[in-house]
Formats: C-alpha cells, structure tokens, sequence
C-alpha cells in the first residue's frame, strides 16, 4: 500500500479509536479530545513524514490551537485563584 | 448501424479501471474537500443542536483528516509506458554484459541477501579491486567502468573512462558501459556537487514514481539506501546482478552526479517491494 494511503488509514483510526474511547468514558471536556487529536496527528506524521504539497499547515495550526487554549485555561484558572 | 460505429457505449471494467486512474491522479483532494464540509457541519450542528461534545469532536476529527488529506500531493506511480522503458533500457547493457562473460570473462557480482546494517561491516572483507564502479559525470553523463581483470588503486576515473565500450581481445582492463541513468546529471533542478542527495535521491525515484518512500543513513564514505514499495521490475538479470536492480542503479547514478565520486555498490538486498543496498563512494 502507498505510503500516503497507510498514513491516511492510520490518521483515521488514531482519530477515531480515542473519540470513541473517551465518550464511552462520558467524558465531556472537548479539551481532552482535542488534545489527543493533536498527539495523534503530530505522531502520525512523524512516522510517516509524508510529502505535501505545502507546509504541514495543519500541524501548525493544531499546535498553535492546543498551545494557545492551554495558555488560556492555565491564565483563566490562575486568574480565578483566591 | 453504420460500419464502424461502435454502438451504446456499456459499462465495464475498463471504466472502473480509468475511474480508479483519475481518482488516484487527483490524489485525496476529493476526499479532503469532502471530509472537511462533513465534518464541518457536522460539528457545527452537534454543537448547536445536540449539545455533545463526543459528536462534536468526531466533527472535528472529521476536519481535521480532511485538510490532511487536501494537503497531500498527487499520487506519483509510474507508468506501465516508463516501467517498459526503463526495463528496455537495461536489456542493451544487459547484452553487452553477456558477450562479454560469453568471451570467458568473469565479472564480479552484486552480493545479494545478508547485509548487515552497520555501514563498516563487511567492507573490508569485500574485494572491490574488480567492482563495477559508477563514475563521476563526464560531458553531462554517467559512466559505469566494468573491470574484467582486478584493477590497481591508483586507477583513476579519466583512465577509467577511456576504456573501449565492448571487450576487443586485446589485453584491456575493463569496459565502460552507460547505465540506465546515464543521463540523469542533465535532470534540471538535481543537486550539484554538495547538494543534498537525499532530496536528489527523492526528485528522482519518488517523484517519478519508481519506489514510494527512500531513507539514506550516511557513515563517512558509505551509504545505505532502502528504498519501499519499488514498483519497477522486471529488469534485465544480467544488468541487476552487475549493475544493481533499477531503483539501485539510478540512485547509484545520482550518488555518482552529486558526489563527483566513484560509487560501488557493495551488496543488494530484495525483500518483495524493499531494497537496501549499501554504496561506496571512493
């Protein structure tokens, strides 16, 4: 199989297995889903480093994403300290 | 129904197959484009009307495979056109390597199977004294000297390429033939001396479709090529056991373009669509 097809299959089932993991475990923070998400695509794409047609975009802004909601939780949390 | 008219055009396998073709040369961009307005609604609407943060996020998974799937590039294959060529190619080499053996002349093969990974094993068991050697670019091309006798160290590549192109009797070292990627130094674009021979080595065997994936591990004067899902074959028995299978030929040659060196390869690996080899740039 091309390298992009397995990439593709294996992004999805890393995409998918966790979303069905975590709501069979009710779990309702998006937080936690995403942040699976993004360790999936990053890992994925480290493994497979598939040619693009431009920059890894969505890594980028997955990362950039992730980043900056931690950022803010952590600034929200602290803020609401007595 | 006139002569010659074929009638109603039918369904047939032949249309799945060009269907197939298309989808292929259009790479995954369809499916991206789709995967992201699915997902993007469907989170949208889970969000707004469900209220779940499951389904929600399956939305979001959704997208995210999609802009993935956008961002990939064509699907570079081959041709069955170029997989023929470039297996025609190594027949008239392939030739010349026959009269020559059938002259009585022993020519020094590609030890194939059992490679050790560690790029210092085995090199100094092996005697490269009578190896083909891939030369360095001489008026935009790539020699291969074959040595019939085993050849002094200080032989050097201009002697090398004086040698005659056929065996004439006479008390020659060796013969110079022109592989199949004799004339990659006139790709434009390719790395000159010093230039990555990694990307040089993907330009020429992954964007053309010769092999899916290419890794090179470098230690001092030897590299290690594994080339994944060679989709060429098929090639010439005598040129693979000489000169190296196709994809390991014309990395060779590139190896040759880029370095400005002289390039042996030192041992051939096959495993279905998997080739290691391990050169030696002298």
């Amino acid at each position: 199989m091309e390298n992009q097809s397995t990439y593709i299959l294996n992004l999805s089932f890393l995409l998918l297995i966790p979303t069905i993991i975590l709501s069979a475990l009710q779990e309702s923070n998006f937080g936690v889903y995403f942040s699976f998400y993004v360790i999936s695509y990053l890992t994925t794409s480290l493994i497979y480093r598939p040619r693009r047609r431009i920059f890894d975009f969505v890594g980028v802004a997955l990362l950039v994403i992730w980043v900056f909601a931690l950022v803010y939780t952590v600034t929200f949390r602290v803020v609401q300290l007595p | 129904m006139k002569n010659g008219d074929k009638g109603p055009r039918r369904f047939s396998s032949g249309h799945v197959r060009d269907a197939w073709r298309f989808g292929v040369r259009r790479g995954y961009t369809f499916l991206g484009v789709v995967l992201v307005l699915f997902g993007g609604g469907f989170s949208v609407a889970s969000y707004s009307l469900l209220h779940s943060v499951p389904l929600t996020a399956l939305g979001i998974a959704c997208a995210i495979l999609g802009f993935t799937a956008a961002s990939l590039p064509e699907e570079m294959k081959a041709t069955d056109s170029v997989i023929a060529i470039l297996r025609g190619s190594t027949f008239a080499t392939g030739a010349v390597l026959d009269d020559v053996e059938n002259s009585g002349v022993k020519l020094s093969q590609l030890r194939k199977g059992g490679i050790l990974l560690a790029p210092e094993a085995l090199t100094s068991a092996i005697d490269i004294s009578a190896s083909p050697r891939y030369l360095p670019p001489r008026d935009g091309l790539i020699g291969v000297f074959i040595p019939v006798r085993p050849i002094a160290k200080s032989t050097g590549p201009e002697a090398m390429w004086q040698a005659p192109r056929k065996l004439d009797g006479n008390s020659q070292d060796g013969l110079l033939v022109f592989p199949i990627g004799a004339a990659i130094p006139a790709i434009p674009g390719l790395a000159t001396k010093g230039g990555s021979i990694v990307d040089s080595l993907q330009e020429v065997l992954v964007a053309s479709g010769i092999c899916s994936h290419i890794d090179v591990a470098e230690a001092g004067n030897i590299l290690i090529l594994e080339a994944r899902d060679v989709k060429v074959g098929g090639e010439n028995t005598h040129y693979a056991d000489v000169l190296g299978s196709i994809p390991v030929s014309l990395a060779a040659s590139v190896v040759a373009a880029i370095s400005e060196k002289q390039v042996i390869i030192l041992d051939e690996q096959n495993e279905g669509g998997r080739r290691v080899s391990r050169l030696l740039e002298i």
